[in-house]
């Protein structure tokens, strides 16, 4: 090759660099383009129209703009305040004992027995089942006079009135948060398990032979290790406790005397019951900023930015 | 030659298939309800084809008819809990039916009771017409009866006598302080019972709902407190209903109780018939309407099942198929079909006079019951002034309010929704 046709490839290679480099942008943007598409059709365009939509009064021919009307009203009305109460109390709940609980079983699955197996199974099961299906059974678990619950407090002899554990304002919110409990907790203690088993056993070897106990243990090794689960799980159960719906509609539909009630029966009531779309939409747009605050401010607190 | 001879002999004879008018059809009766309806229609009327969808579920059909709406894409007809008709007339979505119903004698007015008409009705104008009836009724068991010594052949007729039966057949036949069998059961926490089964007391008691022009509710009266005072009586004073079902879930099936014999009346609908023949088969039971304050009041119901309405944004060509099709819904023949799939009551007084009935009593006097049927209230509001009586009716039995303060607040969130809306 002389050297004037060196000097020519080495002038073109920047150039085909760079086109290149512009074809790749162009076919990771195409590629990424149905992704892309699905996230702007199904969930960004719906996002921006519901904001639009809490600002009008809405009609399917002609929605009338109403500015903050909806918002106005929403704040004002003492019901929404009982659901957004009980909706902090049931995540406070279920975030807590869920997180709680869910640990110390994996804590107890974690270990090589037969019986460790069958407490696998046994808890992971509620998390393959529908919350509507639970919710039937549990209909029957709590019913006050035929309930698997009463007639084994009954036939225990620990009380002589059945508890009405779903029919008084008191019992309802605490039967509810046994369910969620019941439910969630399948599913992060196999996600603890897994984290669990992922911390060497040489760690726990060798503290012990420094003479360390489980709790010590536990605390220097075990828990700084599943930090990045028990984000996971944290960040599940907190927006997993604040979407619960089914099993809370079905079982009390929010009652009695609205104690059980949450911000998204709430929000269905107004939308589907009342056809109020906007109000609704309000709603909803309060509710999202709620969750996408939490998430952040919990992300933030256990030291890891959303990225 | 003979190819073009063919192949216009072809286009002719394929002419009035290409020409069939296609309807979509959507309902919340169940394929076993409706479908006999739409089958037979079809068979009379081969140049329409109907695409029915079965949306069986209140919410389910309300919830996907609301969403077709907002996109646009709702069906030519459909079938509708008459509860929802007012939701979807507030939306415009329904088209007016008072010009045809004058000029078409097939869907006159006068063809059907008033009280199942008014509510096709809203802000004055009529989006509906009946086409299955269910009015609210009491059931009784037969058995019970005749064990606390009444007669199952004269149910109580007075609110004094109903009080006096349910007490006696309030029992336990273990001998127990606690009674196994009580004497009257409904729930006073789903807004749809409760107005359901309140109303027809707050009409007999003389009570008016609303008082349109002066843009008011008006139940919190002296009949409102009344009749709620009754009702809450049976539970709180005369402890004749079960104690779990108060605070009972909206959700929760009413008739459970009643079917298992531990209640001798209950509040229901005249689906109970089917549902005591599939669930208790060797129960005998008696409909009875709903007793009344005094012996000279004439008893009523609240009139509660489906209307068929054509929507709005229906094609004019399309529009000719589908009132010929509200034509068959609501005709004499048509509404015969409900003595075979059983699913409503026929909304025609004439099929009254039907030799079916004369073999069976119970279906006859679901039907009698149900032609007493009040007419609704007219309110632009009813689904959310429902609530607020659900509301009433808990804190009433939870004791935290007697009936004139619980009604007083459910009237003035009434009266709030209306200052807002500017709608009475």
């Amino acid at each position: 090759m002389s050297v004037a046709s060196q000097q020519a490839a080495r002038l073109r290679r920047p150039r085909g660099d760079s086109w290149g480099a512009a074809i790749d942008r162009a076919a990771g943007f195409l590629l990424s383009t149905p992704a892309l598409a699905v996230l702007v059709g199904l969930m960004l365009y719906p996002l921006l129209y519901a904001i639009w939509l809490s600002f009008v009064q809405w009609r399917p021919a002609a929605s009338a703009w109403i500015g903050l009307a909806n918002y106005e009203r929403l704040f004002a009305d003492r019901i929404f305040w009982i659901g957004l109460g009980n909706t902090v109390f049931y995540t406070a709940w279920n975030v807590s004992a869920g997180t709680t609980l869910s640990l110390s079983l994996a804590l107890l699955m974690n270990r090589p027995t037969m019986a460790a197996r069958f407490l696998r199974l046994a808890i992971f099961m509620p998390a393959i089942i529908s919350a509507p299906v639970a919710a039937m059974a549990w209909l029957w678990v709590f019913d006050s006079d035929y309930g698997l619950l009463n007639q084994t407090l009954a036939s225990l002899g620990l009380f002589e009135t059945p508890v009405p554990w779903l029919n008084s304002p008191f019992h309802a919110r605490w039967s509810i948060v046994i369910v969620n409990i019941w439910l969630g907790t399948g599913l992060s203690s196999i996600l603890f398990l897994a984290g669990l088993q992922d911390i060497p056993k040489e760690l726990h070897e060798s503290a012990m032979l420094d003479g360390a106990n489980a709790w010590q243990r536990f605390w220097a090794i075990t828990f700084p290790l599943i930090r990045p689960t028990l984000l996971v799980v944290l960040v599940i159960k907190l927006i997993g406790s604040f979407k619960t719906f089914d099993q809370i509609f079905i079982m009390t539909g929010g009652g009695p005397l609205y104690r059980s009630e949450t911000i998204l029966i709430y929000l269905y009531r107004q939308g589907f019951e009342y056809f109020d779309f906007g109000f609704a939409a309000a709603v909803g747009v309060v509710f999202f900023m709620i969750v996408a605050a939490l998430s952040l401010a919990q992300s933030l607190l256990l030291g890891r930015s959303p990225k | 030659m003979n190819k073009w001879m063919i192949t216009a002999a072809a286009l002719l004879l394929t002419t009035p298939v290409m020409a069939a008018q296609n309807l979509t059809v959507w309902t919340r009766i169940s394929q076993e309800g409706a479908k006999p309806f739409f089958d037979e229609f079809e068979k009379r009327n081969p140049d329409i084809r109907l695409q029915v969808e079965y949306i069986p579920g209140g919410k389910n059909h309300v919830n996907k008819l609301v969403a077709a709406v907002a996109a646009g894409t709702p069906p030519d007809v459909t079938t509708l809990d008459v509860i929802a008709t007012e939701g979807f007339g507030r939306l415009d979505a329904l088209l007016p039916l008072d010009d045809l119903v004058k000029s078409n004698p097939n869907l006159a007015e006068k063809l059907f009771p008033q009280g199942p008409l008014g509510t096709g009705r809203y802000e004055g104008r009529l989006y509906a017409l009946p086409f299955g009836g269910d009015g609210s009724l009491i059931v009784y068991n037969k058995a019970i009866f005749k064990e606390r010594g009444l007669d199952p052949n004269r149910p109580p007729r007075t609110w004094d006598e109903f009080t006096e039966a349910a007490r006696k057949l309030t029992f336990s036949r273990g001998g127990g302080a606690k009674p196994d069998v009580y004497g009257f059961y409904y729930i006073p926490s789903q807004p749809s019972l409760t107005t359901f089964l309140w109303l027809p007391y707050f009409w007999m008691a003389g009570g008016t709902f609303n008082d349109r022009e002066k843009m008011a509710f008006t139940f919190n009266s002296a009949a409102g407190e009344r009749a709620l005072g009754y009702l809450m009586d049976l539970h709180l004073k005369h402890k004749v209903v079960p104690p779990s079902a108060i605070g009972a879930a909206g959700t929760a099936d009413n008739m459970v109780e009643f079917l298992q014999g531990r209640v001798a009346m209950a509040f229901a609908g005249p689906t109970v018939i089917g549902r005591v023949a599939r669930d208790a088969p060797t129960m005998e039971i008696g409909l009875m309407p709903h007793p009344t304050p005094t012996a000279d009041t004439r008893s009523t119901t609240f009139s509660g099942g489906d209307n068929v309405a054509i929507m709005k944004g229906i094609s004019k060509d399309k529009l000719p198929a589908a009132i010929k099709l509200m034509e068959w819904l609501v005709s004499v023949e048509g509404q015969r079909l409900w003595q075979q799939t059983k699913f409503f009551l026929p909304v025609r007084v004439e099929l009254l006079q039907d030799s079916y009935y004369a073999t069976r009593p119970l279906e006859k006097a679901a039907l009698e019951i149900f032609l007493t049927a009040h007419e609704p209230p007219v309110t632009a509001h009813y689904v959310e002034v429902q609530q607020y009586l659900r509301d009433a009716f808990e804190e009433t039995a939870f004791g935290l309010a007697t009936p004139k303060e619980a009604l007083a607040k459910a009237a003035g969130r009434a009266n709030e929704l209306v200052k807002r809306t500017g709608k009475p």
